[in-house]
């Protein structure tokens, strides 16, 4: 199975979790997004050696993934699949840096363990809180949301066009792909750059044609410049207190070191 | 190559996220009348953003190297589409890539649309594409604009992902050292992605003449692209300057001798409790790209056993209060 394969079907998963009626889809889209954006940028915002003071923050995605019933196999796995470009960026940083720590069992290590662990850390936090946004929410939801916070029309409309059409492209360039392996068998997972080009020439000049088509279609349906949405959702109480709780949650974690007072009330230090 | 949230400091983030979304509404607003003169717009622009959206998951050999790349797809849709059409598409794929794989980031969705689209669009459209490209649309000229374009377009984009990895200060990876193991690379992948890019606008230009026209430049454009050059020059170049020479102010204390004056911690009581509060929130403190170990070693757990003991209770409260919020769920009829 291709990559292209297996992004279609992740796609249609995140889909399928978010058309259920779950406590995270009812929840106003936008508080969602708000909320999101304040724990990312909370946790962004400690220094590069925080490790325990960040994983308060954890509570978060572990919130959504229960209110969106997601099951953890699947955001685990997702995590993975994401997760090469930041750790290989951090994992030189216990060679790069000079400065050492002891360890309270008396070792003594490179900080670079420690701003390593936090950049992980930071991404968990960071990575399952946008995917658990999308499989509570979904995308034309999002979608609306944007538009409603402020983000031009134009932009919300070219997301839902682009989500709509992702399906046929991807499954165009996807039959092409198989194709092109079925009679090149020996051919690795990437593509000859001849191939690549005469394969991506094929494709964009069909979903151009494509492209007149639903423009044909659109306009035989009335279609006068903005696709309309029909609201999910409105305005309610508890999308008010989710968006005071957490982002206010986000800054009591970044302003007070909640484990360390932790620990120092069981230890008595 | 996406910037990733785990690597950017709010700061960063957030000034690209406003610069970004300033470039889209400037688009929005010059894309409008566009978008009333020509109907079938919408439908392109969301058909050729799903079509760069699926090149993106395929991945080519590079010849020589043993690895692979990508589509970069930035100048491909600045070109085919115009440079305020083509920003609006790029910033919807790399939107949709960051919500459902994670590829980049929500708070790194301002850099990104910014690396690979606004640098694209706004800088290498006009002022490298169109001058290299010339009014008659010859078919090497315009090949070798795309390829030029292209491949600038990759560097370009792998320099920003390092400058702002380096500014952030979230790791320790030297600028120079990093910019080394990034820039080699996408010269390659962006040579390739440049020949792949002019063949499929030549083909395009066969088959489809009148959408594979290049549209016509804005003079605006031009505009944008000059100020976004200078700021990046200013931000990129001047401000290497700041960290390692005094302001005027700072000089001028100095030369009267009153250096103590700048070490002075503020007396009042409500002062130093707003100074602590900003120190606890300042994003950039000092603009340090690196944030020392604490004096005392660790502020948190690490080195002392109440903060071990403290982050281990912490992880089991939200392993606990997530279970429990699991079992307690019903679904909503």
């Amino acid at each position: 199975m291709s990559t292209l394969d297996e992004a279609l079907r992740a796609i249609r998963r995140v889909d399928a979790f978010a058309a259920r009626p779950t406590l995270a889809a009812q929840l106003d889209a936008r508080a969602k997004v708000i909320a999101t954006l304040a724990v990312i940028i909370a946790a962004a915002s400690f220094p590069p050696h925080a490790l325990g003071a960040l994983l308060p923050l954890l509570l978060f995605p572990a919130f959504l993934l229960a209110a969106a019933d997601v099951p953890l196999n699947w955001l685990l796995g997702r995590l993975l699949f994401a997760l090469p470009f930041a750790f290989f960026v951090g994992v030189l940083n216990p060679w790069l840096e000079s400065a050492t720590f002891s360890t309270p069992w008396g070792t003594v290590m490179s900080s670079g363990w420690l701003t390593f662990a936090s950049i992980l850390l930071r991404f968990a936090i960071a990575v399952s809180s946008v995917l658990l946004l999308l499989a509570g929410t979904g995308m034309v939801a999002v979608a609306h949301a944007l538009s409603r916070l402020g983000l031009p029309q134009v932009f919300a409309n070219q997301l839902l066009f682009l989500y709509r059409y992702v399906f046929v492209i991807a499954e165009e360039l996807a039959r092409s792909v198989r194709a092109y392996r079925l009679r090149a068998p020996n051919t690795g997972h990437t593509l000859p750059v001849r191939a690549y080009r005469l394969l991506l020439q094929g494709v964009l000049s069909r979903a151009l044609e494509r492209a007149l088509r639903v423009h044909q279609a659109m306009l035989a349906r009335g279609f006068d410049g903005t696709l309309h949405i029909a609201a999910r959702s409105s305005w309610q109480w508890r999308d008010s207190a989710f968006v005071l709780f957490w982002p206010a949650y986000a800054l009591l974690v970044r302003l007070t070191d909640i484990p360390l007072a932790l620990g120092r009330l069981l230890t008595g230090a | 190559m996406h910037m990733a949230d785990a690597l950017l400091s709010p700061g960063v983030g957030l000034g690209f996220l406003a610069a970004s979304c300033a470039a889209l509404a400037l688009s929005a607003r010059r894309l409008a009348p566009r978008l009333q003169q020509d109907s079938r717009l919408p439908a392109l622009m969301g058909v050729l953003g799903a079509f760069v959206f699926a090149a993106q998951m395929i991945n080519f050999t590079i010849p020589g190297t043993g690895s692979s790349g990508h589509l970069g797809g930035g100048m491909l849709l600045a070109i085919l589409l115009g440079p305020w059409a083509g920003l609006i598409v790029i910033a919807s794929v790399l939107l949709v890539q960051a919500l459902f794989f994670a590829d980049g980031g929500l708070l790194a969705w301002g850099a990104n649309v910014f690396n690979l689209g606004v640098l694209s669009c706004f800088v290498l459209y006009p002022l490298v594409f169109r001058p290299l490209c010339g009014k008659g649309g010859q078919r090497l000229r315009v090949s070798m604009a795309a390829l030029i374009s292209c491949t600038l377009a990759m560097m370009l984009g792998a320099f920003g992902v390092s400058l702002e990895t380096a500014i952030s200060g979230i790791t320790y990876l030297p600028l120079a050292e990093f910019l080394a193991l990034m820039l080699p690379i996408h010269l390659a992948i962006g040579l390739v992605e440049g020949g792949v890019t002019a063949a499929v606008l030549a083909f395009v230009a066969r088959r489809h003449p009148t959408l594979g026209a290049v549209p016509l430049q804005n003079s605006a454009v031009g505009t944008v692209a000059a100020f976004i050059l200078a700021a990046l020059l200013t931000g990129g170049v001047l401000s290497w300057f700041a960290s390692s020479h005094p302001d005027g102010l700072e000089w001028s204390i100095t030369r009267l001798g009153a250096e103590h004056l700048l070490q002075q911690v503020p007396q009042d009581k409500l002062a130093q409790q707003l100074a602590s509060v900003q120190q606890a929130t300042s994003v950039l403190p000092g603009y340090d790209t690196a944030t020392p170990l604490p004096a005392s070693g660790m502020a948190s757990a690490g080195t002392s056993l109440a903060g071990v003991v403290g982050a281990g209770v912490t992880l089991l409260l939200v392993l606990l209060l997530g279970t429990a919020l699991r079992r307690l769920r019903k679904p909503v009829p």
